[in-house]
């Protein structure tokens, strides 16, 4: 870039400061990453590499969605190098495992681990492994994946390794990611018409103190018990806040967390210090007790766990609703367009017919399960022999 | 009072869009398809990116970082990889003259 001397101040491109190589932004992170490891790998005691980075990458896309689809975004992304084929495999999987433990236990969002189809594998993997997950509209969303990527990217950058025989062989490499896209799983998944419901384990605060009063007396008192009871929260570890502005009403800032997605909302009034008790609301099902003020701060843990698991089960029982096993194309179509989720079906294995299953439907597989059983069958559009049923949906 | 978003049976696309920005969690920015962080929707990141990153240490990994910006010639050795992405990709070709010819630097836009 240079000034534009005809217009002080505005910047143009610069003709003569052109790089002497072009560069790109990382969409993803192979190629310079590999191209390091070309110089760190030269023997089997090099190996493994097992390396992730933290980073924000920048996919340029016609149609965007806040936190669904970016151009650009924050993701981590592992970048492993191995000596043998079985030990990256075993990486792949151990990571689509970590990934699915995390969806599951803290995100409280279940997930099907699976195989995608070779239409939609990474560029340049041999096997994606990915975790897939149902939101509330009946769509799926690609929560994480995990590549095999075989000898693929050291065959392209030339990385090759000394093995204990001291015969030289390609390395064998894995990458894996997830994308601030979970925000938005994590959005959908759980929230309903009156804001974010957050899993307790991500929630940014737990519980919400919010204390109701008339005057400054009362606000004294309520004061001093709110924030010893804060002290006894956050000594158990619970993410706790008090609201203690006097700008805004209780009823607002009821509203305002409901919004937030905060787990517990304890209102604390003068006749409840009184009574020594206090108001404890949770947000996901809106049910509210009044708890002794003796043992809330366990209350108040136990009822987190709860709550975690709670939006859990809720997403698994609507998830296992929406698995439907079709044998017909016209039951398949039916079943996409009035019930939607996932559509169990088989299908002949070519890429072709996928194609044409996503242009008369817009659906797409989303994967072949780990844990599929075989089962002789007939493709739901071409009518040729399958051996297993693979999981359609439209996605996100 | 309450802010209120549009219900998911209306319109589940809006409901979406609506929570986002009435929760706090993102803003639209200057640059069309990208966002804004906002804090409320960073602190979700951050418990998520902390809880991964022990995950990832326990199952022996260790984090490191690569350069933003990649040489054209290293993207375009892996072929398919190239061919998927290149429709999305961002390139550089021009550097800042001030930057690259002046010797006495009047600016460093990182200190």
């Amino acid at each position: 870039m240079k000034t534009d001397i005809q217009n002080p101040g505005k910047l143009i491109v610069d003709p003569e400061a052109k790089l002497e190589e072009e560069l790109v932004v990382r969409p993803t992170s192979e190629a310079i990453i590999w191209n390091t490891y070309k110089t760190w790998i030269q023997s089997y005691r090099d190996l493994p590499i097992l390396i992730n980075q933290w980073a924000n990458v920048v996919r340029w896309e016609m149609r965007t969605r806040l936190f669904l689809r970016t151009a650009e975004f924050l993701w981590q992304e592992g970048h492993t190098a191995h000596a043998s084929k079985e030990e990256a495999i075993q990486e792949t999987k151990t990571m689509l495992d970590v990934y699915a433990d995390f969806a599951e236990n803290y995100m409280a969002m279940p997930v099907i681990k699976g195989v995608k189809s070779e239409n939609e594998r990474f560029a340049g993997a041999v096997d994606t492994y990915c975790i897939e997950a149902l939101m509330q509209d009946g769509k799926a969303l690609q929560a994480g994946t995990s590549h095999f990527l075989g000898q693929n990217f050291a065959k392209a950058f030339d990385v090759k390794f000394n093995n204990k025989d001291n015969q030289a062989e390609y390395v064998w490499a894995t990458s894996w990611g997830v994308s601030t896209r979970l925000i938005g799983a994590l959005v959908m998944a759980h929230s309903d018409d009156e804001g974010l419901v957050l899993p307790p384990k991500l929630a940014p605060f737990q519980a919400i103190i919010i204390p109701i009063y008339k005057g400054e007396a009362s606000k004294n008192i309520i004061d001093e018990k709110a924030q010893s009871l804060l002290e006894e929260l956050k000594s158990k570890g619970i993410r706790a806040k008090y609201d203690s502005d006097d700008n805004s009403r209780p009823g607002w800032k009821f509203a305002e967390y409901e919004m937030k997605g905060v787990p517990v909302r304890i209102a604390l009034g003068l006749r409840d210090i009184e009574n020594n008790v206090a108001e404890v609301a949770r947000r996901d099902t809106k049910e509210k007790t009044s708890v002794q003020l003796d043992g809330l701060p366990v209350y108040i843990e136990n009822l987190l766990n709860e709550i975690q698991h709670s939006i859990y089960q809720k997403a698994l029982d609507y998830r296992n609703e929406h698995i439907t096993e079709v044998n017909t194309w016209d039951e398949f179509v039916e079943t996409l367009e009035t019930k939607t989720g996932f559509v169990s079906a088989h299908w002949d294995g070519t890429p072709e017919t996928e194609e044409k299953i996503k242009e008369m439907t817009k659906a797409t597989i989303r994967c072949i399960p780990l844990n599929n059983r075989s089962e002789a069958g007939q493709c739901i559009l071409s009518g040729k022999p399958s051996t297993e049923r693979v999981l359609f949906a439209k996605a996100y | 009072m309450a802010k209120e978003i549009t219900s998911r049976a209306e319109d589940y696309s809006k409901w979406y869009n609506d929570l986002i920005i009435k929760a706090g969690l993102a803003d639209y920015s200057a640059v069309r398809g990208c966002m804004v962080i906002k804090p409320y929707g960073y602190a979700i990141w951050e418990n998520m990116r902390d809880i991964l990153d022990k995950m990832f240490k326990a199952t022996g990994h260790s984090n490191a970082y690569f350069p933003l910006f990649v040489p054209k010639s290293l993207f375009e050795a892996e072929e398919k990889k190239c061919r998927r992405f290149c429709k999305r990709m961002c390139s550089c070709n021009t550097l800042s003259v001030e930057n690259r010819y002046s010797k006495s630097r009047k600016t460093d836009c990182r200190s």
